[in-house]
This record gives C-alpha cells, sequence and structure tokens, in this order.
C-alpha cells in the first residue's frame, strides 16, 4: 500500500521534473497573463499573451508572418553559410601555414572585439540598405568563433598521431582526412554553434536599423503602428526559429561527430 | 507578333497623351527611382502618390525603402542608395552644414497655426511640471538629439522662462515614450502621435499635455521636406520634375481627402495603424510649396542653439520644383 502510493509519487515527481522547463515557461506566461489583465501593469508595449497568441494565429493564417520570416531566413541563411565556410577555411589555413598566421592575426584579433552592429553604418555607406550589407554583416559575424576555433582545433592535433601516422609513412592526404580533419571538427562546429545564436542576432538587428522587409523591420514596423501584440508575435515566432535552429544543429552535430562525446 | 507590340505601344502612347502628360516623353518604359522615407503619417503625399498611381503617370516607378526612425536616411542619401529621401528640416540642415551637398526638391510638412499639433510636450499630473522653468534639472526624453522635436522643445524651454542647457535631454523612441513616463524615468516627453493620444487613453488620470511646443514655438513652421543630392538634379533634371509633380499630385489628393474613410484605409495600408487610430488625431499641414523664410528661420533658430555654424544661403537650397505651384 504505502509502497504503490511511493511510487505513484515517485513517478509524478519524475514527470514534473521532465516537464519542470515547460511548465516554468506556463508559469511565467500566466504571470504575464495575470499582470496585464489586473492592471498591475499597464502599457500599450505590455499586452496579455492571449492576445499576442491571437495575433500570432492571424498573422500566421493571413500569411503576413511567412511573408516577414522569408526575407530573414534568406539572409540568414546565406550570410551564415558564406561566414563559416570562411572561417572555416581561414582558420585552418592559418593553423597550417604559420607565416600567413603571423601575417594576419594581427588584423583579426583588432577586427574580432568589434559588435558587429556598430559596423552597420560605415558599411551603409559602401553596401547599402539591401541583402548586400545585411549578407555581409552576418558573415561577418558568423566567421570570427569558426575561425578562432578552427585555428585552435587544427593546431592542437595530437603530435602522437601524427608521428605514428609519419612512422608509417602516411600519404599526407590521408593524414589530412584521417587525423587532422577528425581532430578538428568538434572544434569547428561548436564554433558554428556560437555563430548560429549570433548570426541571427545580428540578421533582426540589422533589419531593424534599415530596410524594408524581415522580421527586424516588422517588429520596428508594428511598434510604430501601435501594435505591440503583433510585434511580441513576432519576437515568439523568434525564440522558436532559434530554439528550432539550433535544435537542428545538435542533432546533425550528433551524426558528425558521434565518436566525440563531451562531458555530458 | 510584331504587330501587336506596335499595337501595344501606340497604345501606350495614347494612354500616356490621355493622362496629360504627353510631350514629356520617354514614357513608354517607366524610369525607377528610389525614395527613403518613414512610414509615417507624415509621409502621406508620397505614399499615397504612389498606390493611386500618379508616379506612374509621371513614368515613375517607385520603389520605397521605409527606415522605421530614419536614422540611416541621410547617409543612404549621400551615398547615392536612394534617389531621393526624407528629412526633418533641422536633420537635414545639419547634414548639409556638415557640408553633404543636399537640396530640398519638394515640400514636406508644417506644424499647424496653434495646438493640438503633431506632438506634444507632456509630463506627469503630479510632477508641478507646467513650464521650461518647471524643468531646470529634469529629464526630458526627445526621440533624438539636434533634430526638429529637439530644437522646438529647447526653444519652448527658453520662451517659457527656463533655460534649455540645464536641462538633461535624454533619446528614447516615441513608442516607449510614455510608459518612461508613467515610470517615472523621465519628468517629460516629446510625444508625437499616434503616440501621444494612446498615451492619453491609457494613463489619463497620470499624464497630460503641458503645451505644444511645435506650434506654440513656430506657428506653421516648417518640419520636413524632401531631398536629392546637387549631383543627382544636375544629371535627372527630368526625373526630378516628374517627382515633384507626382508628389504634388499626392498632396492634392491628401488636401482633399484628408480625414475621410478613403484617407484612413490609405495611411493604414502602409503605416500599419489601425484605421481607427487614425481618427480625431492631430495631422501635420500638408504643404505645397516651401516657403523660404520658414527654413531661414529653423536656419536662425540653429544657429541659435549652435548646432549650425555655416552660414547658409536659403535661396541656393531650393529648387525649383519646391516653390511651383502644380495644379491637376
Amino acid at each position: 500500500m504505502t509502497k504503490t502510493s511511493t511510487s505513484v509519487l515517485e513517478r509524478a515527481r519524475a514527470a514534473l521534473s521532465r516537464r519542470s522547463g515547460i511548465l516554468l515557461i506556463a508559469a511565467l506566461l500566466l504571470l504575464w497573463e495575470a499582470s496585464a489583465r489586473s492592471g498591475l501593469i499597464v502599457s500599450e508595449n505590455w499586452p496579455p499573451v492571449s492576445i499576442i497568441l491571437l495575433a500570432l494565429i492571424r498573422e500566421i493564417l493571413s500569411g503576413e508572418l511567412i511573408e516577414v520570416i522569408g526575407p530573414t531566413l534568406y539572409r540568414f541563411v546565406l550570410g551564415y553559410v558564406i561566414g563559416i565556410s570562411a572561417g572555416a577555411i581561414v582558420g585552418f589555413t592559418f593553423a597550417r601555414v604559420p607565416l600567413v598566421r603571423r601575417m594576419f592575426e594581427p588584423v583579426i584579433e583588432l577586427l574580432r572585439p568589434i559588435p558587429a552592429p556598430a559596423l552597420i553604418p560605415p558599411l551603409v555607406l559602401f553596401l547599402g540598405v539591401d541583402d548586400l550589407m545585411k549578407v555581409t554583416i552576418i558573415a561577418v559575424t558568423a566567421f570570427f568563433p569558426v575561425a578562432i576555433n578552427t585555428m585552435q582545433g587544427a593546431s592542437g592535433v595530437e603530435p602522437t598521431y601524427l608521428a605514428v601516422a609519419r612512422t608509417f609513412r602516411t600519404r599526407a592526404t590521408r593524414i589530412l582526412m584521417r587525423i587532422v580533419v577528425p581532430s578538428t571538427l568538434p572544434y569547428v562546429l561548436a564554433g558554428m554553434r556560437i555563430s548560429l545564436a549570433l548570426a541571427l542576432v545580428v540578421t533582426v538587428v540589422s533589419e531593424m536599423i534599415a530596410g524594408s522587409s524581415g522580421v527586424g523591420y516588422y517588429l520596428v514596423l508594428m511598434q510604430y503602428a501601435v501594435r505591440s501584440a503583433e510585434m511580441y508575435a513576432a519576437i515568439f515566432v523568434l525564440a522558436a526559429l532559434g530554439a528550432l535552429l539550433n535544435a537542428g544543429f545538435v542533432a546533425v552535430e550528433r551524426r558528425l561527430i558521434f565518436w566525440y562525446a563531451p562531458q555530458a | 507578333m510584331v504587330r501587336s507590340r506596335r499595337k501595344f505601344l501606340l497604345g501606350c502612347t495614347a494612354a500616356i497623351a490621355a493622362s496629360a502628360v504627353a510631350g514629356r516623353g520617354r514614357a513608354q518604359t517607366l524610369t525607377k527611382i528610389r525614395v527613403g522615407t518613414i512610414p509615417i503619417v507624415d509621409a502621406a503625399p508620397l505614399m499615397i502618390g504612389i498606390s493611386k498611381g500618379f508616379f506612374r503617370q509621371e513614368g515613375l516607378e517607385v520603389d520605397t525603402t521605409p527606415a522605421p526612425g530614419g536614422a540611416a536616411l541621410l547617409p543612404s542619401l549621400a551615398a547615392g542608395q536612394f534617389n531621393f529621401a526624407f528629412a526633418n528640416t533641422t536633420s537635414a540642415l545639419l547634414a548639409i552644414g556638415e557640408g553633404l551637398e543636399f537640396k530640398f526638391v519638394t515640400a514636406g510638412c508644417s506644424t499647424a497655426a496653434q495646438g493640438p499639433d503633431l506632438a506634444g510636450l507632456m509630463a506627469r499630473i503630479d510632477g508641478g511640471i507646467n513650464s521650461g522653468k518647471d524643468l531646470a534639472g529634469k529629464r526630458l526624453a526627445v526621440n533624438n538629439r539636434n533634430n526638429i522635436m529637439w530644437i522646438r522643445a529647447a526653444a519652448w524651454i527658453d520662451r517659457t522662462g527656463g533655460e534649455s542647457e540645464r536641462v538633461s535631454f535624454v533619446e528614447i523612441p516615441f513608442p516607449q515614450m510614455v510608459d518612461a513616463l508613467v515610470s517615472n524615468q523621465v519628468d517629460a516627453a516629446m510625444v508625437n502621435e499616434p503616440f501621444l493620444t494612446v498615451g492619453l487613453q491609457n494613463h489619463g488620470d497620470r499624464v497630460k499635455v503641458v503645451s505644444w511646443p511645435m506650434s506654440g514655438t513656430a506657428p506653421n513652421g516648417v518640419v520636413s521636406e524632401y531631398l536629392a543630392t546637387k549631383d543627382y538634379i544636375a544629371k535627372n533634371p527630368q526625373i526630378v520634375e516628374s517627382f515633384a509633380r507626382a508628389f504634388a499630385h499626392g498632396t492634392d489628393w491628401v488636401l482633399k481627402n484628408k480625414g475621410t474613410a478613403e484617407w484612413e484605409q490609405a495611411v493604414s495600408a502602409y503605416t500599419k495603424i489601425a484605421p481607427e487610430r487614425l481618427r480625431g488625431i492631430a495631422l501635420p499641414v500638408y504643404d505645397r510649396v516651401i516657403e523660404p523664410q520658414k527654413i531661414q528661420d529653423m536656419i536662425d533658430l540653429m544657429h541659435k542653439y549652435k548646432i549650425l555654424k555655416a552660414k547658409l544661403n536659403v535661396a541656393e537650397l531650393i529648387h525649383p520644383t519646391a516653390l511651383k505651384q502644380y495644379t491637376f
């Protein structure tokens, strides 16, 4: 009797702890709803969650949000792919060719700490306010974490492996493909994951400053149109998009470097 | 095939003749122009002119880039990203004073002769702020420093017994101003429409409009114009003329239809503001032509507030299209 009741309790507790993340989100949203409905917070910029969800459904059904997200995703993917590709190539070259590294490292180290949004005003002057400027700034953002990580990964290849390979007179391409790339890949992927979140942020920021399409533009437009429910709806979509991209990335990462088990 | 094409071209020519722009020529293919603007009520003549086809009639296909906030507009115009750009008079003159080669090509809007107008100085009801004098050492929210709102607020402070130098101006975007005021982050705010009306609806028990610094310090004063670079004007006089004419047509429509249901729909279409929110808000005065004296007044004001040092000759800043009375 007592035994079953304990197990029921334990199971409930286990279920609760499994879903605790979702429950917390639900609780926070409820708190939001209550604070807006009760008049605790009265502001045009704080609509109840229920109103936001209605706006979200309406904007999805009308196709408006899809239209808004399309250009954002396009710029993000294009800039991201260019940025991480360039980052991986540059990082790898730096690690393998010390002369190039000595030449370019000071430049990279100087540019790296500059927040990408700070570069937008000068870039507008040279690249305009269209996709070219936005994709460039996204690519620059995605570039650095991957370049730095790749460099570290590629120069940190276990020397013993290389020595053993050389002892067996393994061909250079084989050394590259079987030793260098596999031991660098986890670093490259870690860099790519950092870039993913940063690039998404910069995509939206670049759209907020200039241009006429995308989620960033929509956020500002809706604020100025006194339609904050629609603005939050777009923010919710962004949150979902970010979580989805990250989950997709983790799934791909697991397959690519299945042998590499981090501490977790 | 050839025949049908000729027929099509003939049809086009006929259509152009019918729309009374014959002789202007070359209108079979539309000239693409790019205009930087802000999606606000002030931009109505341009945006409605586009949706009503007035620019097409003049042979122009307009691609607008609405930049909320507008900070990137003038640099983009200077860089040649836009052919024309909307700007408030103060920011435009500031840019010209800094050496950017702009000229006014059409009028924009002005304030009303008296309040309520498009922006009011708001404060908390219990805040004790009733004049510029009361603002000494206090925080006043403006959307940008050194723009039209800022300079009119400063002028109002000095005119009502205060010293604008002793007021700390805080930059806050329009949509957040009333929140900042209600939560005591600022003591007063230069709030424009529709945020002013919405703020009074939500917090009428806590905030009030103290004064209307725009019309209060400069009745019918200038607010905004459209600009192009001298280089572009010199190279494309015909396009500038067509732009000004189409724009004037838009202004004409706006002046005749302001306040109607069709007007609400047309403004709502590009601002995304719900039509019912547009009802009853104070609108800017849409100008057909620029009055040079009003620009001169602004230059003088900017000299007084030391944000403009260069001596500017008004006559040189205004392209003839901005002074021409077009009729439709």
